[in-house]
């Protein structure tokens, strides 16, 4: 896997920007940055199948190619989507903090 | 007759001393005949010796048995000749029925000719033949046909006419 | 004669006169010419048809040539057929008797000279006058067998049972014995004459002729019978019952006794096991020729029988006792030669299987315990170990074995046991031992795919990848592989290492045909979040205004991973550098744009950089990572810092610094005025810029030095996930197992979940059953109400 160059400094920029760097004892040249994303959830953990909300939810496991998203509500709580879908059928609260369940947002 | 072998000829005799030679290939539908020169091993000799005196059977007849012998003896074997198979008279090919268009006498002596040399085609169908003139003919009819004499007493065939009255229509 | 006519009844007294005349030249084997035997053959037969003509003659002129069987007289035939049968019967009589007068003081081959030329005579004779007969077969006595009378039979089959009845009857003991006599002087190494054994067994399987079912064989003379194969096939089977029971039955004891004794003196005198076996595998060829050359080859699956319990069966003890010394020595011809005989009897395997399975099992702990006290945890090193007892044993089970289903299993068992637990995994620290074996495997793999100077070409890649998996099967915890290998893995894409993509994907598609797709569904996670991070990471650059690009003032590369599927990287907090901070920020602002509800965190530790000198004598370019790039740059303001300032300055935590400093001036960039030993470092040390440095190469990799990364406690890691993943895993079973199956009694469950689980680890019983309970506790499943073992999904 590699990754693609984003080669900033255009010969303009470095007239301008290398030249009082020019002699210091280091330059920076390249940078080849790692990052890690993660929902914005307060408890990684679905409450409902104490399943890492970055994996897929339990029943969608079983399944190959599931679209298993992350669903927050009004109360910042956050579940499985399916998860989620499954539980209000029989209660529309949310299970952690028994307020209405309002989405707020969903993972996209 | 190129294998000399497989087509060598056998001399056979008739009755009243006239020869014939026969592909030893066609005489094999004979069983008398076929048995006598395994039997004797003259299948394994060069020359087969004097002619095979048929004793029973006439040049007339002779020469129409081997004719039919002549003509059916590339058959394939019958696979089943087992008596209890059921036997038909309808099955009598063109060519038979041709063959067989001849006199009564000149029949029976071909019937009496296919049993003496064993001949097992040749016995069916012209048995078959015989059959298929009684069938569907009446006493009377077929004592004219076959020109039979009636000697049974006018009682006599009332009573047999009794016996059988379950075959009748 | 010599007339067709018919017409006069023949004499009784004269037929006979002439026929019993026909009869003498037939058995006196005097020539009878075509004529005679036309005469004798008419002579039946106007016998025959005279009767019938006689009995209608006085009703029927017209047809007076035509025999009618059906409606015969039936006394008249009966009678006068019945006197020509009896008086037939009574001459064959004679003769045999005759015959065996003249036998009866012989004995040994003498006896079998007579008898089989006798035989011979008798049958050709019997043969004409079955021809000369052959009316009499067709009508009178085919008639006689339609009506059920018993004690007639064929003209042919009346002379065998009359030879079966006087000659064989009355000296068969002594036939027989001089038979198995010469056939002991043949096992003894004699020549002798086959052609009276062949002619005596001829004799005894056409005396087999079932009396019962005489119709059918009477007809076919020999001559007749050439013509149809089938059903004479199923009339030679019928008749060996003379065979079997007055020849087989003693022949078989008599070789029972034989090659008893013969294997007892052998294995007394030699004992040496390969001359035994080859002796014997001679000895089962030479019956089984006997029996093609002049016995009846129904004889042959007995015979082989016989000798077998014999030779084979009743000395398995001695093959079992000495299969292990040839393995011992690799006596693979031995071997193949013992595991064919053996495989001849009943049970004759079952040991050297054991056998099998206890050498190869102690053949590789030895291997692994010569290894283990030098470089055993070079996982090239280990994993050839390995593959070479296999490879070893997997040839011989192929060559020698025939690939016996039993064998291969043998082979199996061992190498699981060998391969999982050995000297070298004994090395290992006690809560490492049992995942010991799938880390050096892992290991090994990543050696194989890394980007290095002495790469395999395509095809040695394959085939040692393919060898890989013949290993991996045998490896009980797949998952703890799986966990090596992907910590192996994603260094290799985070770092660019991998030597190809290509043979990346195909190594996971063996791992997935091996395990199924979930086994590998992380891998092709992280295959996938790459790729997915290419196409952002081109739109990013896209996005970029020429402002902001000359802000960051520098190449950056970045890779988004997902958290889920990738190992667990450590985050530290650091004060970057300016420009590192802005391309962050930048980036970030793309990808919220893009994204709803993520977070991202950077990974200092997995981010690498260049860096350009100007400060020695020569320019150079330092590869490093971001920690190091931070603290370097800050040399660009001043030439010297304590250690506190430097602490101080990029906000890393205090163990930290003096790790990243001890790199830096083990690559003598920086020097410091005390010596740094260890993470305690005083803060007042003071670390500077080493003016001097000089280096052949331009380009420099400092990153190198930092990574030395302790195993052990990687490897610590590892374990105590794969105990918190088993649960996950096994949770995900049951779940799937019962949503297919709605319902299902608590074994089966069990049954089934460890069936599922057994390509990737073996689940522990207690574990599998908190797991139920733990379904039932978020109600995924229930405890039926009517059954208490029975539990039901809940959807």
């Amino acid at each position: 896997m590699s990754t693609t160059d984003v080669t900033v400094t255009s010969e303009d920029s470095q007239k301008k920007t290398a030249n009082p760097t020019e002699n210091r004892p280091f330059v920076l040249k390249k940078w080849n940055a790692l990052a890690i994303w993660a929902w914005d959830v307060e408890c990684d953990t679905c409450a409902i199948c104490r399943v890492h909300l970055m994996e897929e939810c339990l029943r969608c496991q079983s399944e190959p190619n599931a679209d298993c998203f992350v669903v927050w509500g009004d109360c910042n709580h956050s579940f499985h989507h399916c998860c989620m879908s499954q539980w209000i059928r029989q209660n529309n609260r949310c299970p952690l903090c028994q307020q209405d369940w309002v989405v707020q947002r969903t993972g996209k | 007759m190129t294998d000399a072998a497989q087509e060598r000829s056998i001399k056979l005799l008739s009755s009243d001393n006239e020869t014939f030679q026969v592909p030893r290939n066609v005489i094999r539908l004979s069983n008398t005949i076929n048995t006598l020169l395994q039997d004797l091993g003259l299948d394994d000799e060069e020359d087969a010796g004097d002619a095979i005196p048929v004793q029973n059977v006439t040049s007339t007849i002779l020469k129409k048995v081997i004719a039919w012998c002549q003509h059916h003896h590339e058959d394939p074997v019958a696979a089943d000749d087992s008596d209890s198979r059921e036997k038909r008279t309808d099955d009598i090919s063109s060519w038979d029925v041709e063959f067989l268009k001849v006199d009564q006498g000149t029949l029976f002596e071909l019937i009496l000719a296919a049993n003496y040399l064993d001949i097992k085609g040749l016995l069916d169908v012209s048995c078959k033949t015989v059959a298929n003139m009684i069938k569907g003919k009446s006493p009377e009819e077929i004592r004219r046909t076959f020109n039979i004499k009636n000697d049974f007493t006018p009682e006599e065939e009332e009573q047999i006419r009794k016996e059988n009255a379950w075959c009748e229509d | 004669m010599g007339t067709p006519s018919t017409s006069r009844k023949p004499d009784a007294v004269q037929v006979w006169n002439d026929l019993s005349n026909g009869l003498n030249s037939a058995y006196n084997r005097e020539h009878i010419s075509s004529q005679d035997y036309m005469q004798l053959y008419s002579s039946v037969y106007n016998y025959c048809t005279s009767i019938t003509l006689g009995a209608n003659s006085t009703r029927r002129p017209e047809t007076r040539n035509v025999p009618t069987p059906g409606r015969a007289n039936q006394e008249d035939t009966s009678f006068m057929g019945h006197e020509l049968y009896q008086k037939l019967k009574n001459y064959v009589t004679d003769y045999v008797l005759k015959v065996r007068e003249r036998g009866v003081d012989l004995t040994g081959e003498s006896l079998l000279s007579f008898y089989t030329t006798e035989w011979e005579n008798f049958r050709f004779s019997s043969r004409v006058m079955n021809g000369i007969f052959a009316y009499l077969n067709r009508h009178w006595i085919k008639r006689e067998l339609d009506e059920g009378h018993e004690d007639i039979y064929m003209i042919y089959t009346l002379a065998l049972m009359i030879w079966k009845e006087h000659m064989f009857g009355g000296m068969k003991d002594k036939v027989i014995d001089a038979v198995l006599e010469l056939i002991k002087k043949e096992r003894n190494g004699d020549i002798i004459r086959t052609a009276y054994i062949s002619g005596v067994v001829e004799c005894l399987v056409e005396l087999g002729i079932d009396e019962y079912d005489a119709a059918e064989s009477a007809g076919a003379t020999a001559a007749s019978a050439a013509q149809n194969g089938a059903p004479r096939r199923n009339a030679d089977r019928a008749k060996l019952s003379v065979y079997k029971t007055e020849f087989e039955k003693r022949f078989l004891e008599a070789t029972h006794d034989f090659y008893k004794l013969e294997s007892a003196n052998f294995l007394q005198e030699e004992g040496n096991i390969t001359e035994y076996m080859l002796k014997v595998e001679k000895r089962l060829q030479e019956e089984d020729n006997r029996c093609q050359l002049y016995l009846n080859s129904a004889t042959s699956a007995p015979l082989a029988a016989c000798c077998e319990e014999v030779l084979i069966a009743s000395r398995l003890e001695v093959f079992q006792n000495e299969f292990g010394g040839l393995l011992e020595k690799n006596r693979d011809e031995d071997l193949a030669r013992m595991f064919k005989l053996c495989d001849r009897v009943a049970n004759g395997l079952d040991q050297l299987r054991i056998g099998l399975e206890k050498h190869i099992t102690k053949e590789g702990h030895e291997a692994l315990a010569r290894i283990a006290d030098g470089n055993a945890m070079d996982p090239r090193v280990y994993v050839n170990t390995l593959l070479e007892v296999h490879q070893r044993y997997l040839k011989l089970v192929q060559q020698a074995f025939g690939n016996d289903p039993g064998f291969m299993q043998a082979l199996d068992k061992a190498a699981t046991s060998f391969m999982n637990k050995n000297e070298v995994t004994k090395k290992a620290p006690a809560s490492q031992q049992n995942s010991k074996s799938a880390e050096l495997l892992a290991r090994y793999c990543d050696q194989l795919l890394k980007k290095s100077s002495k790469m395999p070409d395509e095809n040695e890649l394959e085939e040692l990848l393919n060898k890989i998996m013949i290993i991996f099967k045998y490896i009980d915890d797949k998952d703890v592989f799986s966990k090596h290998y992907t910590k192996f893995f994603s260094k290799r894409l985070i770092n660019e290492m991998s030597a190809s993509d290509e043979a990346e994907a195909n190594f996971i598609q063996k791992l997935k045909s091996s395990c199924g797709y979930e086994y590998t569904s992380r891998l092709s996670k992280m295959v996938n979040d790459t790729q997915v991070s290419k196409d952002l990471a081109s739109e990013f650059k896209e996005s970029l205004s020429g402002d902001k690009k000359s802000k960051m003032g520098l190449e950056f590369n970045i890779l988004v991973l997902s958290s889920g599927s990738w190992p667990q990287f450590p985050t530290a907090t650091l004060n970057l550098p300016n420009r590192l901070s802005s391309s962050i920020e930048y980036f970030a602002e793309f990808y919220n744009a893009k994204f709803n509800g993520r977070r991202l965190t950077w990974v200092y530790s997995q981010s690498r950089g260049e860096l350009t000198t100007h400060c020695f004598s020569k320019k150079y370019v330092f590869t490093s990572t971001t920690a190091q790039m931070a603290m370097l740059l800050l040399f660009n303001e001043q030439d010297s810092y304590t250690v506190g300032q430097l602490i101080e300055a990029t906000a890393l935590d205090s163990k930290s610094v003096p790790q990243i400093v001890a790199s830096l001036i083990k690559n003598d960039v920086l020097k410091s005025d005390k010596e740094i030993t260890g993470e305690e470092v005083s803060p007042d040390t003071v670390i500077s810029l080493n003016q001097e440095y000089s280096n052949k190469k331009v380009r420099v990799d400092l990153s190198k030095m930092t990574i030395k990364q302790d195993t052990n406690r990687e490897n610590e890691v590892v374990q105590k996930n794969v105990e918190e993943d088993r649960k996950n895993v096994i949770s995900a079973c049951i779940v799937r197992i019962m949503k297919t199956r709605k319902e299902l009694k608590h074994q089966a469950l069990m049954t089934e979940v460890i069936q599922q689980l057994s390509n990737r680890f073996k689940p522990k019983i207690d574990m599998i059953k908190r797991s139920i309970g733990s379904m039932i506790e978020k109600e995924y499943i229930a405890r039926s109400k009517d059954q208490n073992d029975l539990y039901v999904y809940i959807s």
